[in-house]
């Protein structure tokens, strides 16, 4: 009997040996399909940055022709697009990395039926469920204005101007202009004078004259502050409202967008516009007319159409009676909330990252991309 | 029962599950070696998407028709000493597609998405073995040959080229005589 246990334990024995040879073989092949896969999902992001930065997208028209520049065309909803991208459209050779303000504007806009969700990007970027993603887009120059110190007939705007990696930038270029709107005309109060304190640590104040300004009242309630920051061809503009009457209005193409319902049916649209000079920019206004007030679709939202829309226009200001809604077009968001496949994610599932630096409305962003799969 | 017959069935009964045991291994092995070899499909395929995507991108950013990019890549000879083909797929309604897969195990495969739009409409990748005409000029001297293959000894590129849509493949290198 006991001949049978030895053959037993033989066959036991190579069945061990084989399972064992079985589970090193796998064991060792594991790290180096991680390390695939790892590539693989950075060549992937890679990718992505190409076809989001280099390509501009389409949607179909109800005409049956098709539209790269989408961004501005309000007939297209975000769930339209067969392909995304961000690049802005041209008769001629497009710029690499530039992007379309509208197009990039799509991705947080207020209004929910031209707002692109992260599923439809998902969707004409043929990700299917494979893979979540992220966008950050945020300006190379990270400016900070803190709250303005006024005393008597000065206002004292302090500015910090730092790199993403929170250095200062000592050597920049500040420009600002303040505008407001009286008895129905737009006008605007130069800096007085741009100081560093100390520049060295790239913190500069901003003062404002407030002697010339006849109408006070008008004044305070509508000012608006229009700042540049240029460094060395790089460059970054904020057109932030400080009136007491001020709101946040939105542009899109050639419409301005506001909550709430119309006042007025038609008025005067002030657009602030820049220019570069050397290694400053100057700011000029400009005036057209806002015509068509109607509700947009999805309610919420008065809808206006401008007469013309400046190409370099950087900030709009329109008084209805009431209100002074103030629109920019500088684009900011940044971290998971901003634009995600998972906006209710605390940070980013771990994956692969890229950014690029671009230029949007003629001002340097970060965009920067976070791919991750959703299963490995 | 006899010791002898024992160690007859005992002997036998061993013999089968060495080969059981050994047909077993070599399954699981080769599971391991076709995974292993997607892999490294996976990263060819990839990286022809990526470039065929860019050169893509770029002739349709010139807007400038009769337009020819080409983009010289690096392609391993083998995949684990074995031969592999590349194919470039469009499929209607699902995009396209970079496939690369070994000669002597087509189930073997890896697939890339070229992100270019969902109906894969606009354009037209030459998923066909071309063999003469067209032959692109390429800026480094040589020609064109737009091929769906690998083979040794030629220098692969990407090339893309703007007519009434764009067309867009994969291709070798031809010195020019002389």
């Amino acid at each position: 009997m006991h001949t049978i246990y030895e053959y037993l334990f033989t066959g036991l024995i190579i069945v061990a040996i084989v399972v064992a040879s079985a589970t090193m073989l796998t064991s060792i092949s594991m790290p180096l399909k991680m390390i695939s896969e790892r590539e693989q999902l950075k060549v992937t992001t890679e990718k992505l940055l190409s076809q989001v930065l280099l390509s501009t997208g389409s949607a179909p028209l109800a005409d049956g022709t098709v539209t790269a520049d989408w961004g501005r065309n309000l007939n297209v909803a975000g769930a339209d697009l067969t392909s995304f991208g961000l690049a802005k459209q041209s008769e001629t050779t497009r710029e690499s990395f530039v992007l379309d303000v509208d197009k990039v504007q799509r991705l947080n806009f207020s209004v929910n039926s031209l707002r692109v969700e992260p599923r439809s990007v998902a969707t004409s970027l043929q990700l299917g469920n494979d893979y979540g993603f992220a966008l950050e887009i945020f300006p190379v120059l990270n400016v900070t204005v803190r709250p303005p110190k006024v005393t008597g007939s000065s206002e004292e705007y302090p500015v910090l101007v730092r790199n993403n990696e929170g250095m200062p930038i000592p050597g920049a270029s500040v420009t600002a202009e303040m505008y407001y709107i009286v008895n129905g005309y737009v006008a605007n109060l130069s800096a007085s004078s741009v100081s560093g304190t100390p520049k060295e640590l790239g913190n500069f104040t901003v003062s404002f004259d407030t002697r010339g300004v006849s109408n006070k009242t008008a004044f305070e309630r509508s000012k608006t502050l229009a700042l540049s920051v240029d460094y060395e061809g790089t460059r970054s503009i904020q057109f932030r409202r400080y009136g007491t009457g001020t709101y946040d209005a939105y542009v899109l193409g050639d419409c301005l967008f506001h909550s709430g319902s119309a006042a007025k049916s038609s008025g005067s649209i002030f657009e602030v516009i820049t220019y570069r000079r050397g290694s400053s920019s100057y700011f000029r206004n400009v005036t057209f007319t806002l015509t068509n007030a109607t509700t947009a679709a999805d309610g919420g939202y008065a809808r206006y159409q401008m007469s013309y829309l400046e190409p370099s226009a950087i900030g709009f200001m329109f008084d209805d009676g009431s209100k002074v809604w103030v629109a920019s077009r500088s684009v900011f968001f940044y971290g998971p909330g901003g634009f995600s496949t998972i906006p209710s994610a605390s940070t980013f599932p771990l994956g692969s990252q890229l950014q690029r630096v671009v230029t949007i409305a003629d001002q340097a962003y970060v965009f920067r991309l976070y791919l991750w799969r959703m299963s490995w | 029962m006899p010791v002898s017959i024992t160690h007859v069935i005992g002997t036998v009964a061993l013999l089968g599950m060495l080969i059981a045991v050994g047909f077993a291994f070599s399954l699981i092995s080769s599971v391991i070696e076709a995974d292993l070899m997607k892999g490294q499909l996976g990263d060819v395929a990839e990286y022809v998407a990526l470039n065929l995507g860019e050169v893509i991108s770029l002739v349709d950013a010139s807007n400038y028709p009769g337009v020819t990019m080409t983009k010289a890549i690096e392609l391993p000879e083998t995949i684990s000493g074995k031969s592999y083909n590349i194919m470039l797929l469009n499929q209607t309604g699902l995009g396209c597609y970079v496939q690369a897969s070994m000669v002597s195990r087509p189930d073997v495969y890896a697939r890339s998405l070229i992100p270019l739009n969902i109906t894969g409409s606009g354009v037209w990748l030459r998923d066909e073995t071309v063999q003469d005409e067209p032959w692109w000029p390429t800026p480094l001297g040589g020609t064109v040959i737009p091929t769906n293959g690998t083979s040794a000894g030629f220098r692969y590129l990407v090339w893309a080229h703007w007519q009434t849509e764009i067309e867009a493949g994969l291709g070798r290198e031809k010195p020019s005589a002389g």
